[in-house]
């Protein structure tokens, strides 16, 4: 059996997510993650996460086999509720052997695994049928939309090819014209092109649906806190003359022409000694590696050696004009204590993340389910391509039904009849 | 002994077989050797494994199943062996998922050689009449033939092949009979009706067969066999058979001229023909008028027989009149001065709907009933072959109270070929394919034996001395495991790696890890360090394949692994799928209609989704039915 994942909170914005595992050798899989692992089953225990860099605190309790709700290795990991973590979360666990669950698979596996001391229940099957109903609508909504079409594209040139290897491989007796490699290689380059660009939209798919996670960093007392309370149009954070008022991150999303930014204020960095504000700045730090944009907010005019080191999108923003005039070399010049060009600010953002283009685009690709099929199918189509003067083609072959069978995933397309029909009504076969 | 039980002991069997084609033979040779006292039915005992198209048996995914009958204790592959006039290994080129061994044989001695094994085989009676009725009794089955006489048993096997109802087809001419002008079956199709079973009406076609000596044999390409290839039985050592060639030669551009021209006069197109012909073995016709950009079609001319002149043309099968056929067939290079001596013909024939059968080819309406061939609406000798063998076992531990044989489709392309017919049915005549199978690179003609042979064991078909064959075959492949994980040092290894143009190596590597390397073969290995020197050849294709294909050969069984449970869990045949709420109603009537008898099954079912498949799952769950 698979090791399979699912999101058991519901989507969007909670305080915290669930996110639950089943199949067998999980509990390894996950030591890698999260520690001090509980060293006994059944029992929730706080800990630290670690995802690729990313830590933060959660809690994980595990199950073993039999004796869980599925019959195998279980766990469930508590995190927070941010759709960043989730989403990272998700795909680190979807690259190291994981797949999404379908609908009802937890309970399909405690089914296939004897656990019939449980009693019938109505109300699961009234859950699977509302997933079922939800994915049905899912799915019909994709039909409808460009990503399906675009993807039902790919999968029937997939369709294609696979009709022209298999009919290589069942009709040899036949006069099919050679293999027609050079054909095939033509066909799976343009696939794997189209692929690589829908890959490219999942950033930003995930922009559109997340928004751009900004961290406004600076020396203390710049103004950051006055910067995000003006770009938040309210007074979000305490503002004060002191320096290191703003000891912990904080973060606020705001709506500008339906992009959402996600801005988080930071402790200002400095030399400190004050054990609550050292965690802070740290923080800061740790803000900056993970946001999709930093704007270094400075109130003297000159480039800080620190700004420079970012390798980030970034904007230097120079506030205090109203006290201290402009300085050429920033990318804004701005007051927020008056509000000046706060508003060019946001648009200088929007921009620099092809807002324009996003919010037009025909096709983003915003699931972490399609992304990891059509990653599944691209580097499937890669070893077929890689491969295709070197392997026998009955290896191809697999190659490419399994590209097309990601895809069918998405589509629901997965009948090998599709395939024999298409054979038949390209070739002319048999006595 | 007194007159009327002697009459007995020539009327009561365990099982009876109607029907002595590839089926029929099959079922009947297993269910004899099995202990059962069996009865088979033909026609005509002339038609006993009539090869009534190609004179050939094998091809892609036909040749590995075979083998697999072959593993199972099964006839076909002995009969071919014991036939032969030529052997070939198709696809090569390919890889080995797609390897396929074919065989051309002599169709006379193909039917002599079979029916004598039926005749030299205890328990099996071979008998001529044309079964015309099939009642239930109390205790089995009664089936009254032609002639007035009544056979009684508790297994019936219906394999009647095309002979039910059959007509052939040439342009105007009808004629009511089964292939070849043999007669066909009338009667039964009625009783068939009569017990519950909807009929449906599908077509196949064969081409003329025309004399050698007509044919200018300079103008046409030789195809030879190949003559180091193992023989087609796993069983058999007989490498040195003289092999007798094929030629190779092509339509023209007049063949599509004088079809166009003629095509107001094929039966195809005027609606003579209304049965649902396969779209893979197309007439010449339809091959022009479909694909009318191809410029020539490929034409194999085959021999019939060593003891004839007949010559079989495939590619050219036809339904046009007899007349037009000469003018079609002097169109092809090499065929200027042809002389037809039997014409080319479309055939229609009575068969049932397959989703009526359990997977052990049992009927759902008829406890005991069986069906297998092309009655379930297949083609090919080597499918209809496939079924019987399975159909001939499961009556026979039917009359046992056995459980059924159902193979998997991770086991055999003959696993593929039931559920498929079981499950989906077929609305055309179904040919197996290796694109139908999932597993292709596991289901292969080298390891047919390596799948099957310990369940062919276990049901009884497997004999010592196949059994020995295979546990010397396993035994070598043991050692070689070990042989294969031993190191060789860089001094070794280097210059066999040079001289066959690989990059050599600065540490030591296992045999397996050089034997992966493209270019190094088994041969090599062999001829540089006298490795696997000894070896059955059988075995060393094994080594060469398993070890270059290791990952690929993985990758499929984790996915076979990953579905066994699915696969494994049983549902309840009496279960009434309308009463469980959350399914929606497609579900409920697919799943009525199939009655599948695991969960892997049901998820098979087109209309059937994953989430049906949940709620079922956990519908049982709450009943607690499920095992």
């Amino acid at each position: 059996m698979e090791k399979i994942i699912a999101l058991s909170t519901p989507q969007g914005r909670g305080a915290i997510a669930v996110l639950r595992f089943s199949g067998e050798g999980i509990k390894e899989k996950l030591k890698k993650y999260f520690s001090p692992f509980p060293s006994q089953a059944n029992q929730l225990k706080a800990g630290k996460i670690n995802l690729d860099g990313i830590t933060d605190s959660a809690m994980l309790v595990y199950f073993d086999a039999p004796k869980s709700y599925t019959g195998e290795e279980m766990a469930e990991l508590h995190i927070h509720g941010s759709p960043m973590l989730i989403k990272t979360a998700l795909e680190i666990f979807l690259s190291d052997g994981f797949v999404m669950a379908q609908n009802g698979e937890f309970t399909k596996r405690a089914f296939l695994n004897g656990k019939t001391d449980l009693a019938r229940s109505e109300g699961l099957i009234d859950l699977i049928d509302a997933e079922s109903q939800s994915a049905l609508k899912a799915a019909s909504d994709l039909a409808q939309n460009k990503l399906g079409k675009k993807i039902k594209n790919l999968q029937s040139e997939l369709t294609d090819i696979r009709a022209l290897i298999e009919a290589t491989l069942d009709y040899p007796e036949e006069d099919l014209e050679g293999t027609q490699l050079p054909s095939i290689e033509k066909k799976l380059q343009n696939i794997i092109f189209e692929l690589q660009q829908l890959l490219k939209t999942a950033s930003d798919g995930k922009t559109a649906k997340y928004g751009i996670n900004i961290a406004l960093i600076g020396n203390v007392n710049v103004g950051k806190s006055s910067l995000l309370n003006a770009l938040a149009g309210f007074d979000r954070v305490i503002v004060s003359a002191e320096e290191g008022t703003t000891r912990d991150t904080v973060t606020e999303s705001i709506l500008y022409k339906g992009l959402r930014f996600n801005l988080t204020d930071t402790a200002g960095i400095r030399e400190t000694k004050n054990e609550i504000e050292k965690i802070g700045i740290s923080r800061a730090k740790k803000a900056s590696e993970d946001a999709d944009l930093v704007i270094y907010v400075i109130d003297e005019p000159i480039i800080p050696l620190e700004y420079q080191e970012i390798k980030k999108p970034k904007l230097l923003v120079f506030n205090k004009t109203d006290q201290l005039g402009q300085f050429i070399k920033a990318d804004v010049n701005l007051s927020a204590k008056e509000g000046t060009n706060i508003q060019l600010l946001k648009e200088v953002i929007y921009n620099k993340f092809n807002g324009e283009g996003i919010l037009s685009a025909d096709i983003l690709l915003t699931s972490s389910r399609h992304v990891s099929c059509i990653k599944n199918a691209y580097n499937a189509v890669k070893q077929a391509n890689e491969n295709l003067y070197s392997l026998t083609m009955d290896i191809i072959a697999s190659f490419v039904n399994e590209a097309w069978l990601s895809l069918g995933q998405i589509t629901g397309e997965t009948d090998t009849q599709t395939v024999i029909d298409e054979i038949f009504s390209k070739f002319c076969l048999g006595k | 002994m007194t007159e009327t039980t002697n009459i007995q002991k020539q009327t009561n069997f365990d099982v009876i077989v109607i029907g002595a084609g590839h089926a029929g033979c099959e079922a009947a040779l297993s269910s004899a050797r099995l202990g059962k006292k069996t009865l088979i039915l033909a026609t005509n005992l002339d038609t006993v494994a009539h090869l009534a198209c190609n004179p050939s048996i094998g091809g892609t995914a036909k040749g590995q199943i075979v083998k697999e009958i072959d593993a199972l204790g099964g006839e076909m592959a002995v009969n071919t062996d014991k036939s032969l006039l030529q052997l070939r290994m198709l696809n090569r080129s390919k890889g080995p998922a797609v390897y396929s061994p074919r065989a051309q044989v002599d169709k006379f001695a193909y039917h002599t050689n079979m029916k004598h094994t039926l005749e030299s085989t205890s328990n099996l009676y071979l008998r001529q009449g044309e079964a015309t009725d099939i009642e239930v009794k109390n205790d089995g089955y009664s089936v009254r033939v032609a002639t007035g006489l009544t056979y009684s048993a508790k297994a019936v096997v219906v394999a009647t092949g095309v002979y039910l109802n059959s007509k052939i087809i040439i342009g105007k001419y009808v004629n009511e009979c089964g292939p070849n002008g043999f007669v066909s079956a009338t009667k039964l199709t009625d009783s068939l009706i009569g017990l519950g079973y909807q009929i449906r009406r599908f077509k196949t076609g064969t081409p003329a067969r025309i004399n050698a000596r007509s044919i200018d044999f300079k103008s046409t390409s030789i195809q030879c066999g190949e003559i180091d290839m193992p023989p087609f039985s796993y069983i058999n050592d007989n490498k040195n058979v003289k092999q007798h060639p094929c030629y190779l030669t092509y339509t023209t551009e007049a063949t599509k001229d004088i079809i166009l021209k003629n095509k107001d006069k094929a039966p195809v197109f005027t609606g003579e023909i209304s049965g649902i012909g396969p779209r893979y073995c197309p007439s010449i016709e339809d091959k022009v008028v479909r694909f009318s950009d191809k410029e020539r079609h490929q034409i194999f001319l085959e021999p019939e027989g060593i003891n004839t002149q007949e010559i079989y043309v495939q590619g050219v099968s036809s339904s046009m009149p007899a007349d037009i056929q000469y003018e079609i067939y002097r169109t092809v290079k090499g065929l200027e001065n042809v002389e037809i001596m039997r014409d080319a013909y479309a055939i229609e024939y009575d068969c049932i709907d397959s989703t009526i059968l359990y997977p052990s080819l049992m009927s759902k309406i008829n406890t005991g009933l069986f069906f297998a061939g092309q009655i379930n609406g297949t083609s090919g000798y080597e499918e209809a072959a496939a079924q019987g063998i399975m159909a001939g076992i499961n009556a026979s531990r039917f009359i046992e109270k056995k459980e059924p044989i159902v193979l998997q489709r991770s086991q055999a392309y003959i696993g593929v070929l039931i559920d498929d017919l079981t499950t989906k049915g077929t609305n055309e005549p179904y040919r197996m394919m290796t694109s139908r199978a999932e597993y292709r690179l596991i289901l292969r003609q080298d390891n047919a034996d390596l799948r099957l042979t310990e369940i062919g064991k276990q049901i009884g078909l497997v004999d010592d001395t196949r059994y020995n064959i295979f546990c010397a075959k396993n035994q070598q492949l043991k050692e070689a495991e070990t042989i294969l994980n031993q190191i060789l040092k860089p001094a070794q290894i280097n210059p066999v790696f040079v001289k066959a143009d690989e990059a050599e190596v600065k540490t030591g590597i296992t045999i397996k890890a050089a034997l992966k390397r493209a270019k190094i073969t088994v041969a090599i290995l062999e001829r540089e360090f006298g490795l696997f020197k000894d070896y059955m050849p059988q075995v060393k294709e094994q080594i060469e394949i398993e070890t270059k294909y290791e990952g690929y050969i993985a990758k499929e069984k984790e996915k076979i692994a990953a579905a066994v449970k699915t696969e494994n869990k049983t549902l309840p045949v009496e279960l009434d799928y309308t009463k469980i709420s959350g399914l929606r109603k497609e579900a409920q009537q697919k799943l009525n209609k199939i009655r599948p008898l695991t969960l892997g099954q049901a998820s098979r079912i087109s209309g059937v989704s994953p989430a049906d498949i949940s709620v079922l799952a956990v519908y049982l769950m709450g009943n607690g039915k499920h095992e």
